[in-house]
């Protein structure tokens, strides 16, 4: 596997309200959320048993937001969030307005992205798939809009890009299993939304042989493919009553055996409003990977970021 | 307006000791014979905000294990050849580490001070992997030598702060037990193989907050501690290897706290063990270093 690069946005705090979570979410409410993403990578040689290569990289941040203005007639929310930067930036608290629209929170709960790529011989494969992490921290109580919002988010006639015209039972088609909302077919989860009720939202796929690694063989001078034997991803997301996120993780797990190497790489995203977990001080003991990991705040314009990158 | 960040860099770099043999001399260790080492980083930052609850907090671990095998020597030239992985899972060799002791000065630590404006916020410490290290050589310690600048300072560098004016200023200093320059100096000695270096330059460095592109106030520190050791067997291999930082600084509105710790050890595992076989029976011993930790702050504008 060539070196991925994970940029985590801030953007995820984009907060999607409507305008009856103004009961629920008041001016000077502060609120506290816990981000946690672990990305292990792991290469073991199959030529020289002894030989790997290995790291792990966890990289959590804890976040508080103030809300500052709830306007219900202009369908607004205003925020203040402080965001520290080292080194030579000043910290900075951020102030935002959101627009606040329950059905685009239901919409942005899901969203499934796949690239397909094409070999030297002019046969397409699926290169990758991912599931993004831009759901709103907050969402209304109106359950049914949500929903709904969630159940276009699956539906299976939705194309995956603008301008494309492979749709999500396209992709589907091509994975081992999976299951929406606990249920084997669209139409079923889609049966399951279509109520008011605030659910459990989880997705989970298989596509472990669906998904081909490949990389440039510079020895050969040529791209080489392997299928992945193991490619999974899930999703899970929960509000609380008052429709904040309460907790949310996604894993992404990988493993591919070339004809050189066995290579596995496991990622976890987590958010809560529990607060950080202590933390793993030290980790000793695992036996995992090598990670580049990329922070981005596009939302002030100064950046922190944090590149670990090998000079070989 | 120049302006640093952070960047961690990991780079592969043997070290060879020779702590017995003369230049020349056939070297003990041997094609096949195989060495790891694990590396590790670790930042904390915390920013609170003094009137009212917003705070942020992150913090980033790294865990880094490589191994790999003596491919070739080449003792003409004093190089070695390293196999290792690539990270699409291929072998292949990593050659012309030189092992030649004698380029090896007295330049392996270096301490660096960072800023802008005529004034510093960083206190640094690292090694220059880019040298290879005998530790016969290591028996000084060059006060006179001008700690680094940003470029924009280089003007000012003829008059700029030696090593020696920064342990003038230090609020205190601990290097190997002595707690002044002049003492420490004489704790480099060819039998020592275990260097430590702490410094407290709370009153030295000032933390520069930006108000705008055009107005930077300077505040003092309410505590900034520098750590370095660095650790070798009586062989001359290195056991391990670590830097410490730790800052709190409040300012009119923030409370900003940085705590920072990078280690390098021998072995895979959290306690150094070194797994090579046959390691222990070297009189000279090759350390390849897979990931030397090597966090520097850059500048670099940022719009």
């Amino acid at each position: 596997m060539k070196y991925h690069k994970i940029t985590l946005l801030f953007s995820i705090l984009m907060i999607l309200l409507t305008s009856n979570i103004a009961s629920a979410i008041t001016e000077g409410e502060v609120y506290t959320f816990s981000v946690t993403q672990t990305e292990t990578y792991e290469i073991k040689s199959l030529k020289d048993g002894d030989l790997g290569r290995s790291s792990e990289e966890i990289f959590e941040y804890e976040i508080s937001l103030e809300i500052i203005d709830v306007d219900e007639k202009e369908n607004v929310l205003t925020y203040e969030m402080l965001v520290g930067v080292w080194a030579y930036s000043s910290p900075e608290v951020y102030n935002d307005t959101l627009s606040l629209n329950a059905t685009e929170a239901g919409k942005n709960l899901f969203r499934i992205y796949a690239s397909y790529n094409t070999k030297e011989s002019g046969t397409e494969f699926l290169q990758s798939v991912r599931i993004s992490n831009n759901f709103g921290l907050f969402t209304s109580t109106d359950w049914e809009e949500f929903n709904q919002g969630v159940s276009y988010a699956i539906d299976k006639d939705k194309t995956l890009y603008y301008g494309s015209d492979i749709t999500f039972e396209d992709l589907l088609d091509e994975a081992v299993s999976y299951e929406l909302m606990g249920e084997k077919t669209v139409a079923d989860a889609q049966d399951k939304l279509d109520t008011d009720k605030k659910l459990k939202y989880e997705f989970v796929f298989d596509f472990s042989g669906a998904v081909t690694y490949s990389y440039y063989d510079e020895k050969d001078e040529e791209t080489k493919y392997y299928d992945y034997d193991v490619y999974e991803l899930s999703l899970s997301v929960e509000y609380d009553n008052d429709g904040v996120l309460s907790n949310s993780k996604m894993i992404t797990k990988t493993e591919v055996i070339t004809d050189s190497a066995v290579i596995t790489s496991l990622e976890i995203f987590e958010i809560s409003t529990d607060g950080l977990s202590g933390f793993i001080a030290g980790v000793p003991g695992f036996e995992m990977p090598i990670v580049i990991l990329a922070i981005a705040i596009p939302l002030i314009s100064k950046k922190l970021v944090s590149r670990f990158y090998l000079k070989i | 307006m120049k302006k640093i960040k952070i960047t961690t860099e990991i780079i592969f770099i043997l070290l060879l000791i020779n702590t017995i043999n003369t230049s020349g001399a056939s070297v003990p260790w041997q094609e096949g014979d195989m060495y790891s080492y694990t590396g590790t980083s670790e930042y904390e930052y915390t920013t609170t905000k003094l009137d009212g609850e917003l705070s942020s907090y992150l913090r980033e671990y790294e865990k880094n294990v490589q191994e790999f095998t003596i491919d070739n020597i080449d003792e003409t030239d004093e190089l070695i050849d390293l196999e290792m992985i690539r990270n699409n899972g291929e072998l292949y060799v990593n050659d012309g580490f030189s092992y030649n002791s004698t380029r090896f000065g007295t330049n392996m630590l270096n301490f660096e001070l960072e800023g802008f404006d005529g004034k510093y916020q960083f206190f640094y410490v690292y090694l220059d992997f880019n040298y290879f290290l005998n530790p016969d050589n290591f028996d000084s310690l060059n006060k006179q030598a001008k700690l680094s600048y940003e470029e924009y300072l280089d003007e000012e560098l003829e008059n700029g702060t030696t090593f020696e004016d920064l342990l003038d200023e230090a609020d205190s200093l601990d290097f190997m037990g002595a707690k002044t320059a002049a003492d420490a100096a004489d704790e480099f000695t060819d039998d020592r193989f275990e260097w430590t270096f702490e410094i407290d330059l709370t009153s030295v460095l000032e933390y520069p907050i930006e108000n705008d592109v055009d107005d930077i106030k300077w505040y003092n520190y309410d505590k900034y501690i520098a750590k370095s050791h660095l650790e070798y067997d009586k062989d001359g291999v290195l056991q391990s290897y670590s830097i410490y930082v730790e800052t709190s600084v409040t300012t009119n509105d923030y409370e900003i706290k940085l705590k920072l710790e990078e280690k390098l050890f021998s072995g895979t595992g959290a306690i150094a063990s070194l797994t090579a076989p046959g390691f222990e029976l070297y009189s000279v011993l090759s350390l390849f270093i897979a990931i030397p930790v090597l966090r520097r702050f850059r500048k670099e504008e940022i719009l």
